[in-house]
This record gives structure tokens, sequence and C-alpha cells, in this order.
């Protein structure tokens, strides 16, 4: 074989191993907003759904071994990162998308939200058929914090016709105008993702500082060499 | 409840809860139960980030209503850091008795 010609196969061999490698590196090139939420409906089965209760509160759980809760993390993450330019596509899926996008739409719309215009966010917390799409853009009304003093929320409460929905109204009053922390959008950008999941029986388990409900800052391994600590995840009120 | 804070206390360790939500539902809450922060006995930590939940493996696990929640879970920490014991619940309301989580601390010891 020619040296010219073998260049060429050796050339076009690695650009076809190129090509092929791109797919398994996709992870690294940057993502629309549009691509990060077609990447949660790939991975996000609304299906999947089991163990509901009989009586209230209803709960369901996912599979304990589902991993769609990761990439519903990881994508909320990357959306909060894009931060404005986020918006726009979100709100298209917020008018338009399936009832799970719209969820997803309307929770980190929440996350983004000193940037967000109210008026999609209250069409959807009156009109969305969806009830967890009215509670989460409701919630993000009132992280909008006192850009929202115009929304009647005792008549929205009284035309409200899910419990669950009233509530979250009542934790929006609640607020009286204070928006979001810019904190939570922060501390969620920092985050590094690799650490998801990565609580594990006789491990070390994994550093975090967080804020109490009366103001305290806890950090885990404060306790180390003091106390052992029984650490226990609530769904909280809902 | 009390007694078990106490029993928990007594063996050295420290209760801790993780809350994915805002402060403005738990306030809600202890304010509808007539309660007020001052009357919370061990810390109640909220993760509205939920970054900790994440790394904690439990985010988005659980449906309650209609929102979407943790999936509850129990962990027990020793005094060296190390993670002794992890239960996450398959259920709502699947997590261990107070009973347990102190035969559990006895373990360590």
């Amino acid at each position: 074989m020619s040296s010219s010609l073998l260049r060429s196969v050796v050339g076009s061999t690695i650009f076809v191993l190129l090509l092929m490698a791109a797919p398994l590196r996709g992870e690294d090139a940057p993502q629309s907003a549009n691509d990060l939420l077609a990447r949660f409906s790939q991975d996000w089965n609304e299906n999947l759904w089991e163990h509901k209760s009989r009586k209230r509160p209803h709960g369901y759980m996912r599979p304990l071994d589902d991993r769609g809760w990761q990439t519903r993390m990881r994508v909320l993450r990357e959306l909060v990162l894009r931060g404005q330019d986020a918006v726009g596509p979100l709100l298209e899926v917020l008018k338009g998308g399936a009832a799970h996008e719209r969820v997803l739409a309307a929770q980190t719309l929440g996350l983004l939200a000193p940037d967000v215009p109210p008026e999609p966010l209250l069409s959807a917390a009156q009109t969305d058929k969806n009830s967890a799409v009215r509670l989460y853009a409701v919630d993000a009304l009132g992280m909008r914090g006192s850009a929202t003093t115009a929304v009647e929320w005792d008549l929205m409460r009284k035309q409200a016709r899910n419990r669950d929905v009233r509530k979250h109204i009542g934790y929006a009053l609640e607020r009286k105008d204070v928006p979001v922390a810019s904190e939570v959008a922060a501390v969620l950008r920092d985050w590094n993702p690799e650490t998801i999941d990565t609580a594990v029986l006789g491990q070390t388990a994994p550093d975090f500082a967080l804020t109490s409900v009366n103001g305290e800052m806890v950090r885990l391994s404060e306790y180390r060499g003091q106390k052992a600590v029984v650490l226990v995840f609530v769904y909280g009120d809902t | 409840m009390r007694e078990s804070l106490e029993s928990i206390a007594q063996l050295d360790a420290q209760l801790l809860a993780i809350d994915p939500h805002e402060v403005w539902s738990a306030k809600m809450l202890l304010k509808n139960t007539g309660f007020s922060t001052d009357d919370l006995h061990y810390p109640l930590l909220m993760d509205p980030s939920l970054t900790v939940s994440a790394t904690y493996g439990v985010a988005f696990q659980m449906q309650i209503h209609v929102e979407l929640s943790n999936r509850p879970a129990t962990f027990i920490i020793d005094k060296q850091g190390v993670i002794r014991y992890a239960r996450r619940a398959l259920t709502y309301n699947d997590r261990p008795t107070v009973r347990q989580v102190i035969a559990e601390l006895n373990k360590l010891n």
C-alpha cells in the first residue's frame, strides 16, 4: 500500500472512530435546554409508580432500581445552569409538553424565579389540567416573591379544586412575598453531580451543610469524634 | 417522642431530619399544630436545592399527594463518620421503629 493511501485509510478510520465515540461523549457536549428535556423524557417513565397506599397521603414510590430520578436531577441542574437561556424553552414546554414534562418545567421555573414572567405561571396555576403542574406553578409564583403582589391568592385558593394545590397556595401566602433565596439555585449549580447516590453502607457518609428551619447551620462532619448521627430523610408536609 | 429523643441522646447520638422543601411548609405545619420552631428538639434541616437528598439517593422517588418528594430513609452514621445502617423506604410509611434505631445504635458501641 502506498504511504498516501495508508495515511488516508488511517485518517478515515480515526474519523469513523471519533464519530462512533461522539454519542458516548455526548454528556460533555453542550446541550440545549430542549436536548436536556428530551433526555429527561427518555429516562423518566411516568408509568413506573408503584406501591400506592390505599389511604391518604396516597404515596406512590419509584421502583428501587429505577434511575430515572438521577436523570431528572442532572437535567434540573443543567437547566438551572443555563439560567435565563432555559426560560424560553421551559415556558414552551409548560404550555405544550406532556404532563410529566410540564411538571419538570414548572419545578425548574421556580428555581429560576426572578427571571420568569408571571403570566405563563398564572395561566398554568389556574388552567393546567394536571394538578401537579398547577401545584408547581403555584410554588414558582410564590418563589418569585414580591414580584407577584398582583396575584390574587385568596381568590385562587377559593377556586382551586385540588386540596394539595390549595395547601401550596397557603405556603405561597405564608411567604409574605419573600422570594426563593438565590442560594438555592447557587447550591444546585455548585453541586457535583458525580456525587449522586454515593451514600453507601460501610463507607464514609458524604458530608453536607444545611440550614435548619430555625436558621441554625448544621454540618454533618462536625459530629465526627463527638456523636453518632441518626439521619432521617422525610418527605415533608406536602 | 421526648423519651425516644432522650434514649437517642443517651446513646451519644444526634437525630437530624432532612426535608426537601424551603422553610415555609415546615413553618406552616408547626403553626397549624400549635407549635413554633422553638419546640423542635432536633434540627430539621431544609434541603430545597435537593443536593443532599440526591447525594443520599432519595430525591424524586416518591409521589405524595400530587407532589414529588424524597423517598423516606434512615441512615445511622457512627462517630468515625461511617454509614453503619441504611434503610430506604419501600412505602410512604416504611421506616424503622425507635426501638430498632436504638438497637442499631447499641451495636455501634
